[in-house]
């Protein structure tokens, strides 16, 4: 546990509210854009954060001081992405959708005009759902492989595999469809 | 493409969020975490309470079938009117004969 864990669950055990606060100061943000890059929607991924701090709060007393706290929140954070991408499945927004042609499948927080970063997100969400997350994990949030570990329920070293095959294959992905 | 070009996209997304959301969102995450605490307690006081009150509703139809059970008879009755005089007896009988509630 790094020394900002141990500050938050301190400021908690001291001022629930205040400390709570601390926590979303620290993680709301990283937290958004791990969900948003999972649901793609903007409104899913606002749903799935609200829930996930929801059950933050409700647990916060519970956590092992021993366990990483940034890798319990990433955890819940990444079921509930997973659960919100599964209920919308039938109506969820994709970075397929082309804005003129399906108006009310377009999401209007997504910039369909910056191709190669949409074509970047394509080929993320083409690869399996673990090697998606140990690629986000890794390459956005730069989190090292015991943290990954942790949140995939795998090993530093599979992780460090699935983050290289990973990257393989988004190489290979970006060349067939450039 | 290879890896180099990858590190040129870098982290660029093409994700965003309407104006203020990041400072909206802890106020709304808080009002919805204390409130389903409050409703999480709420239930968990009306299932206490319903268990309790469940236990009580059980003891008392047990105690209601044990203790306040009818005798089997009314041997005991028979036995304290055997012990009258035979003038109290004949009191008791000229008295209660046709009340309704004795002979319902």
């Amino acid at each position: 546990m790094t020394a900002t864990e141990r500050d938050i669950l301190q400021a908690i055990r001291q001022d629930a509210n205040r400390g709570f606060g601390l926590l979303l100061n620290t993680y709301q943000e990283q937290i958004y854009w791990h969900i948003r890059r999972i649901t793609v929607s903007h409104d899913d991924a606002q749903d799935a954060l609200q829930e996930t701090f929801v059950r933050v709060y409700a647990a916060i007393d519970r956590v092992d001081l021993e366990q990483s706290l940034t890798a319990w929140i990433y955890r819940i954070a990444s079921n509930e992405a997973l659960r919100q991408r599964q209920r919308n499945s039938r109506a969820t927004i994709s970075l397929d959708d082309i804005p003129g042609e399906a108006q009310a499948a377009v999401d209007q927080y997504i910039d369909y005009s910056d191709l190669e970063a949409i074509k970047l997100q394509r080929a993320i969400l083409a690869l399996p759902y673990k090697q998606q997350l140990t690629f986000n994990l890794r390459y956005y949030d730069e989190l090292d492989y015991d943290t990954i570990a942790r949140i995939t329920e795998s090993t530093p070293s599979a992780a460090k595999a699935n983050y290289h095959q990973a990257k393989e294959k988004i190489i290979n992905y970006m060349n067939s469809t450039l | 493409m290879n890896a180099q070009d990858l590190d040129r996209i870098g982290k660029k997304m093409p994700y965003k969020v309407p104006e203020g959301f990041f400072e909206e969102m802890p106020s709304r995450i808080i009002e919805r975490a204390t409130r389903r605490q409050h409703r999480n307690n709420v239930l968990r006081h009306v299932i206490r309470y319903t268990a309790v009150a469940a236990t009580i509703a059980l003891v008392w139809m047990f105690a209601d079938k044990v203790i306040f059970a009818p005798q089997d008879d009314y041997t005991s009755v028979e036995l304290a009117f055997d012990q009258l005089s035979d003038d109290d007896q004949l009191y008791l009988l000229e008295v209660y004969q046709d009340d309704i509630f004795f002979n319902y």
